[in-house]
């Protein structure tokens, strides 16, 4: 079903940046290059063939060094499932945020899906209507879902992680775990290095 | 004297002005912790705007920190009053992940005790839309034989609400012959309660004069926003993941997806999302009667490694839970936690829908229309 599609977009669209990848574990998906992206979703919703209607979600991955979004279309009617998939390079320090096109005004389903993906990941679409945090609140500083998120201390004056609060019994048994578990590591790597000298 | 009123539109001291509302999030009707702004021109709702997030767990990042087994006390907390759907969705992600091999007897627990979460999920579903609309009595009812549900899923897991009873390679603990005793005593008596819960509400006057014609959902619509389950059904759309891409044991059993026909109203009104609920409860104790006659003896448990590390790669895998499709997309890069742990929430999916219905409604009625959809807030904000 894939190669049918990757083919059709190739026909279709001049110049386009589109890989197909099938791996054996999983499922498959098609990855496009972002200047292309408003096209081949067009594309896919309106050609007879392919009638991916529906939007099924957004989700925005902080891969370190790149940000993938990946979109996930149904066929109600062939019912199949698509992931297309575009992949961006985190702007420098002083850059521009990171600006997407939207497709909100493909599909209503991407309006809210994308405000979350600009929520958790700080991802920018451009055009999009109405822009707003969706499950933090919108004062929230950060962008909780990427690898880099520190919690901030205190929002709005209030202690974030009260001392009062927390399981110190908890934290110190955790503590321990994770020393317990260094010294065995230790021990073990001592003990093989002995084992190789001799 | 003079009685002769004034006209309203002679009286210029008289003017109509739009009014915005809080409704929520404290609100017996909002299911939870949604505020819906909306602003209304005397008892019309002009625009609504969701706020949501008063639940927000950020259940996605601490998945991240997970290992795959630990990731299952966490999803069930996404739908609270369905979670063994939710569990069997995810499990069912990382298993094909790992290409497991289910035994028997397991498949068809699972597919018991998910048939029975669907029940008493789509019971609170009945008894709160009574209560939404101005009726207590059929909540007690409904209340009363979700109690045995519960009972049945406290004797085999120990949980009344939260289970982490689906398993990584099948589930936890065998079911005991006391247990399939209770759900066949279950299964038995239900159909006299479901003529019971009919009598009460679905053909009661007043429930049919506030539900039909309200708050109906074209065909269209449903496929632009995504809806699923029985928000889609309701509308007349023929589409359920059991029968149209068949999952677990689910191909081999015998069940009719019921449709919105708009036999009271018209088609995809609120009358006809309670009512496709009503039928599917009847529809899921099919499935369980099939269930306790062909279940098989043997293992629950396949052989699954100590540390569970599935292969690079990604996975999309979706459900039918008992209020939509749950999907699971799950990014693995090989190590023992999952990479990311994307959720697709048909609930998310139906409050979205909220602010494109709701213009145009009376206020009484968009208590029907969110209802009618049965949100539950832990899977709208994760």
């Amino acid at each position: 079903m894939l190669d049918k599609v990757v083919s059709k977009i190739g026909e279709k669209i001049k110049d386009v940046d589109c890989q197909l990848s099938t791996p054996e574990v999983g499922d498959g998906h098609i990855l496009i290059g972002v200047k292309h992206l408003v096209e081949v979703v067009r594309l896919l919703c309106e050609d007879i063939d392919l009638s991916f209607r529906t939007l099924q979600l957004i989700t925005g991955t902080d891969r370190g060094e790149s940000v993938e979004i990946s979109y996930l279309f149904t066929s109600f009617k062939f019912k199949h499932d698509l992931i297309l998939k575009i992949v961006l390079p985190w702007p420098a320090e002083g850059e521009e945020a990171l600006m997407v096109p939207t497709i909100s005004h493909l599909f209503k389903a991407a309006d809210w899906q994308e405000r979350e993906c600009f929520d958790m990941l700080g991802v920018k679409f451009k055009n999009h209507p109405d822009l707003r945090r969706l499950l933090c609140p919108d004062d929230w500083t950060g962008h909780p879902l990427r690898r880099d998120y520190q919690a901030e201390a205190k929002y709005n004056g209030i202690e974030i992680y009260p001392e009062n609060k927390s399981n110190a019994e908890d934290a110190s048994f955790a503590a321990r775990q994770r020393e317990a578990e260094k010294a065995a590591k230790a021990k073990a790597a001592a003990e093989a290095a002995a084992a190789e000298k001799k | 004297m003079n009685y002769s009123v004034k006209s309203v539109e002679q009286d210029e001291s008289i003017k109509s002005e739009k009014l915005i509302v809080n409704m929520g999030p404290q609100h017996p009707a909002t299911h939870g912790v949604l505020r819906l702004e909306i602003e209304t021109d005397s008892e019309i709702v002009t625009k609504a705007i969701p706020h949501i997030g008063y639940l927000h767990r950020c259940m996605e990042k601490h998945c991240e920190s997970m290992d795959f087994r630990g990731v299952i006390p966490f999803v069930d907390r996404l739908d609270y009053l369905a979670s063994m759907n939710m569990e069997h969705g995810y499990v069912l992600a990382v298993e094909q992940m790992l290409g497991l091999e289910i035994p028997r007897r397991a498949e068809y627990i699972r597919v018991m005790v998910a048939e029975l979460q669907r029940i008493a999920s789509h019971l609170v579903a009945f008894g709160t839309y009574g209560i939404d609309l101005g009726a207590f009595t059929p909540f007690l009812y409904a209340f009363q034989q979700r109690e045995n549900i519960l009972s049945i899923f406290e004797s085999i897991s120990g949980g009344r609400l939260l289970y982490n009873y689906i398993w990584i390679g099948g589930v936890w603990h065998d079911l005991k012959s006391s247990d399939l005793e209770m759900i066949s005593n279950f299964v038995a008596e239900f159909e006299e309660q479901w003529q019971r819960y009919d009598t009460l509400l679905t053909q009661n006057k007043i429930f049919k004069e506030r539900t039909a014609h309200v708050g109906i959902i074209p065909q269209a619509l449903c496929h632009e926003y995504g809806a699923t389950g029985p928000v889609l059904r309701g509308s007349g759309i023929s589409h359920d993941l059991r029968k149209d891409k068949p999952y677990s044991i689910y191909s081999e059993l015998e069940f009719n997806i019921p449709v919105g026909e708009g036999s009271v109203g018209s088609v995809g009104d609120c009358w006809d999302r309670y009512y496709v609920r009503m039928v599917e409860m009847r529809e899921s104790i099919k499935i369980i009667k099939q269930c306790l006659d062909g279940i098989e003896d043997g293992e629950v448990m396949a052989k699954v490694s100590k540390v569970i590390k599935p292969p690079a790669g990604e996975i999309y895998v979706k459900t039918e839970a008992p209020k939509g499709e749950i999907g699971y997309h799950l990014i693995s890069d090989g190590k023992k936690n999952p990479y990311r742990l994307k959720v697709k929430s048909p609930c998310f999916t139906h409050v979205s829908m909220v602010p494109e219905l709701a213009p145009g409604m009376m206020i009484a009625d968009l208590v029907a229309l969110i209802g009618s959809l049965d949100i539950v807030l832990g899977e709208v904000d994760r």
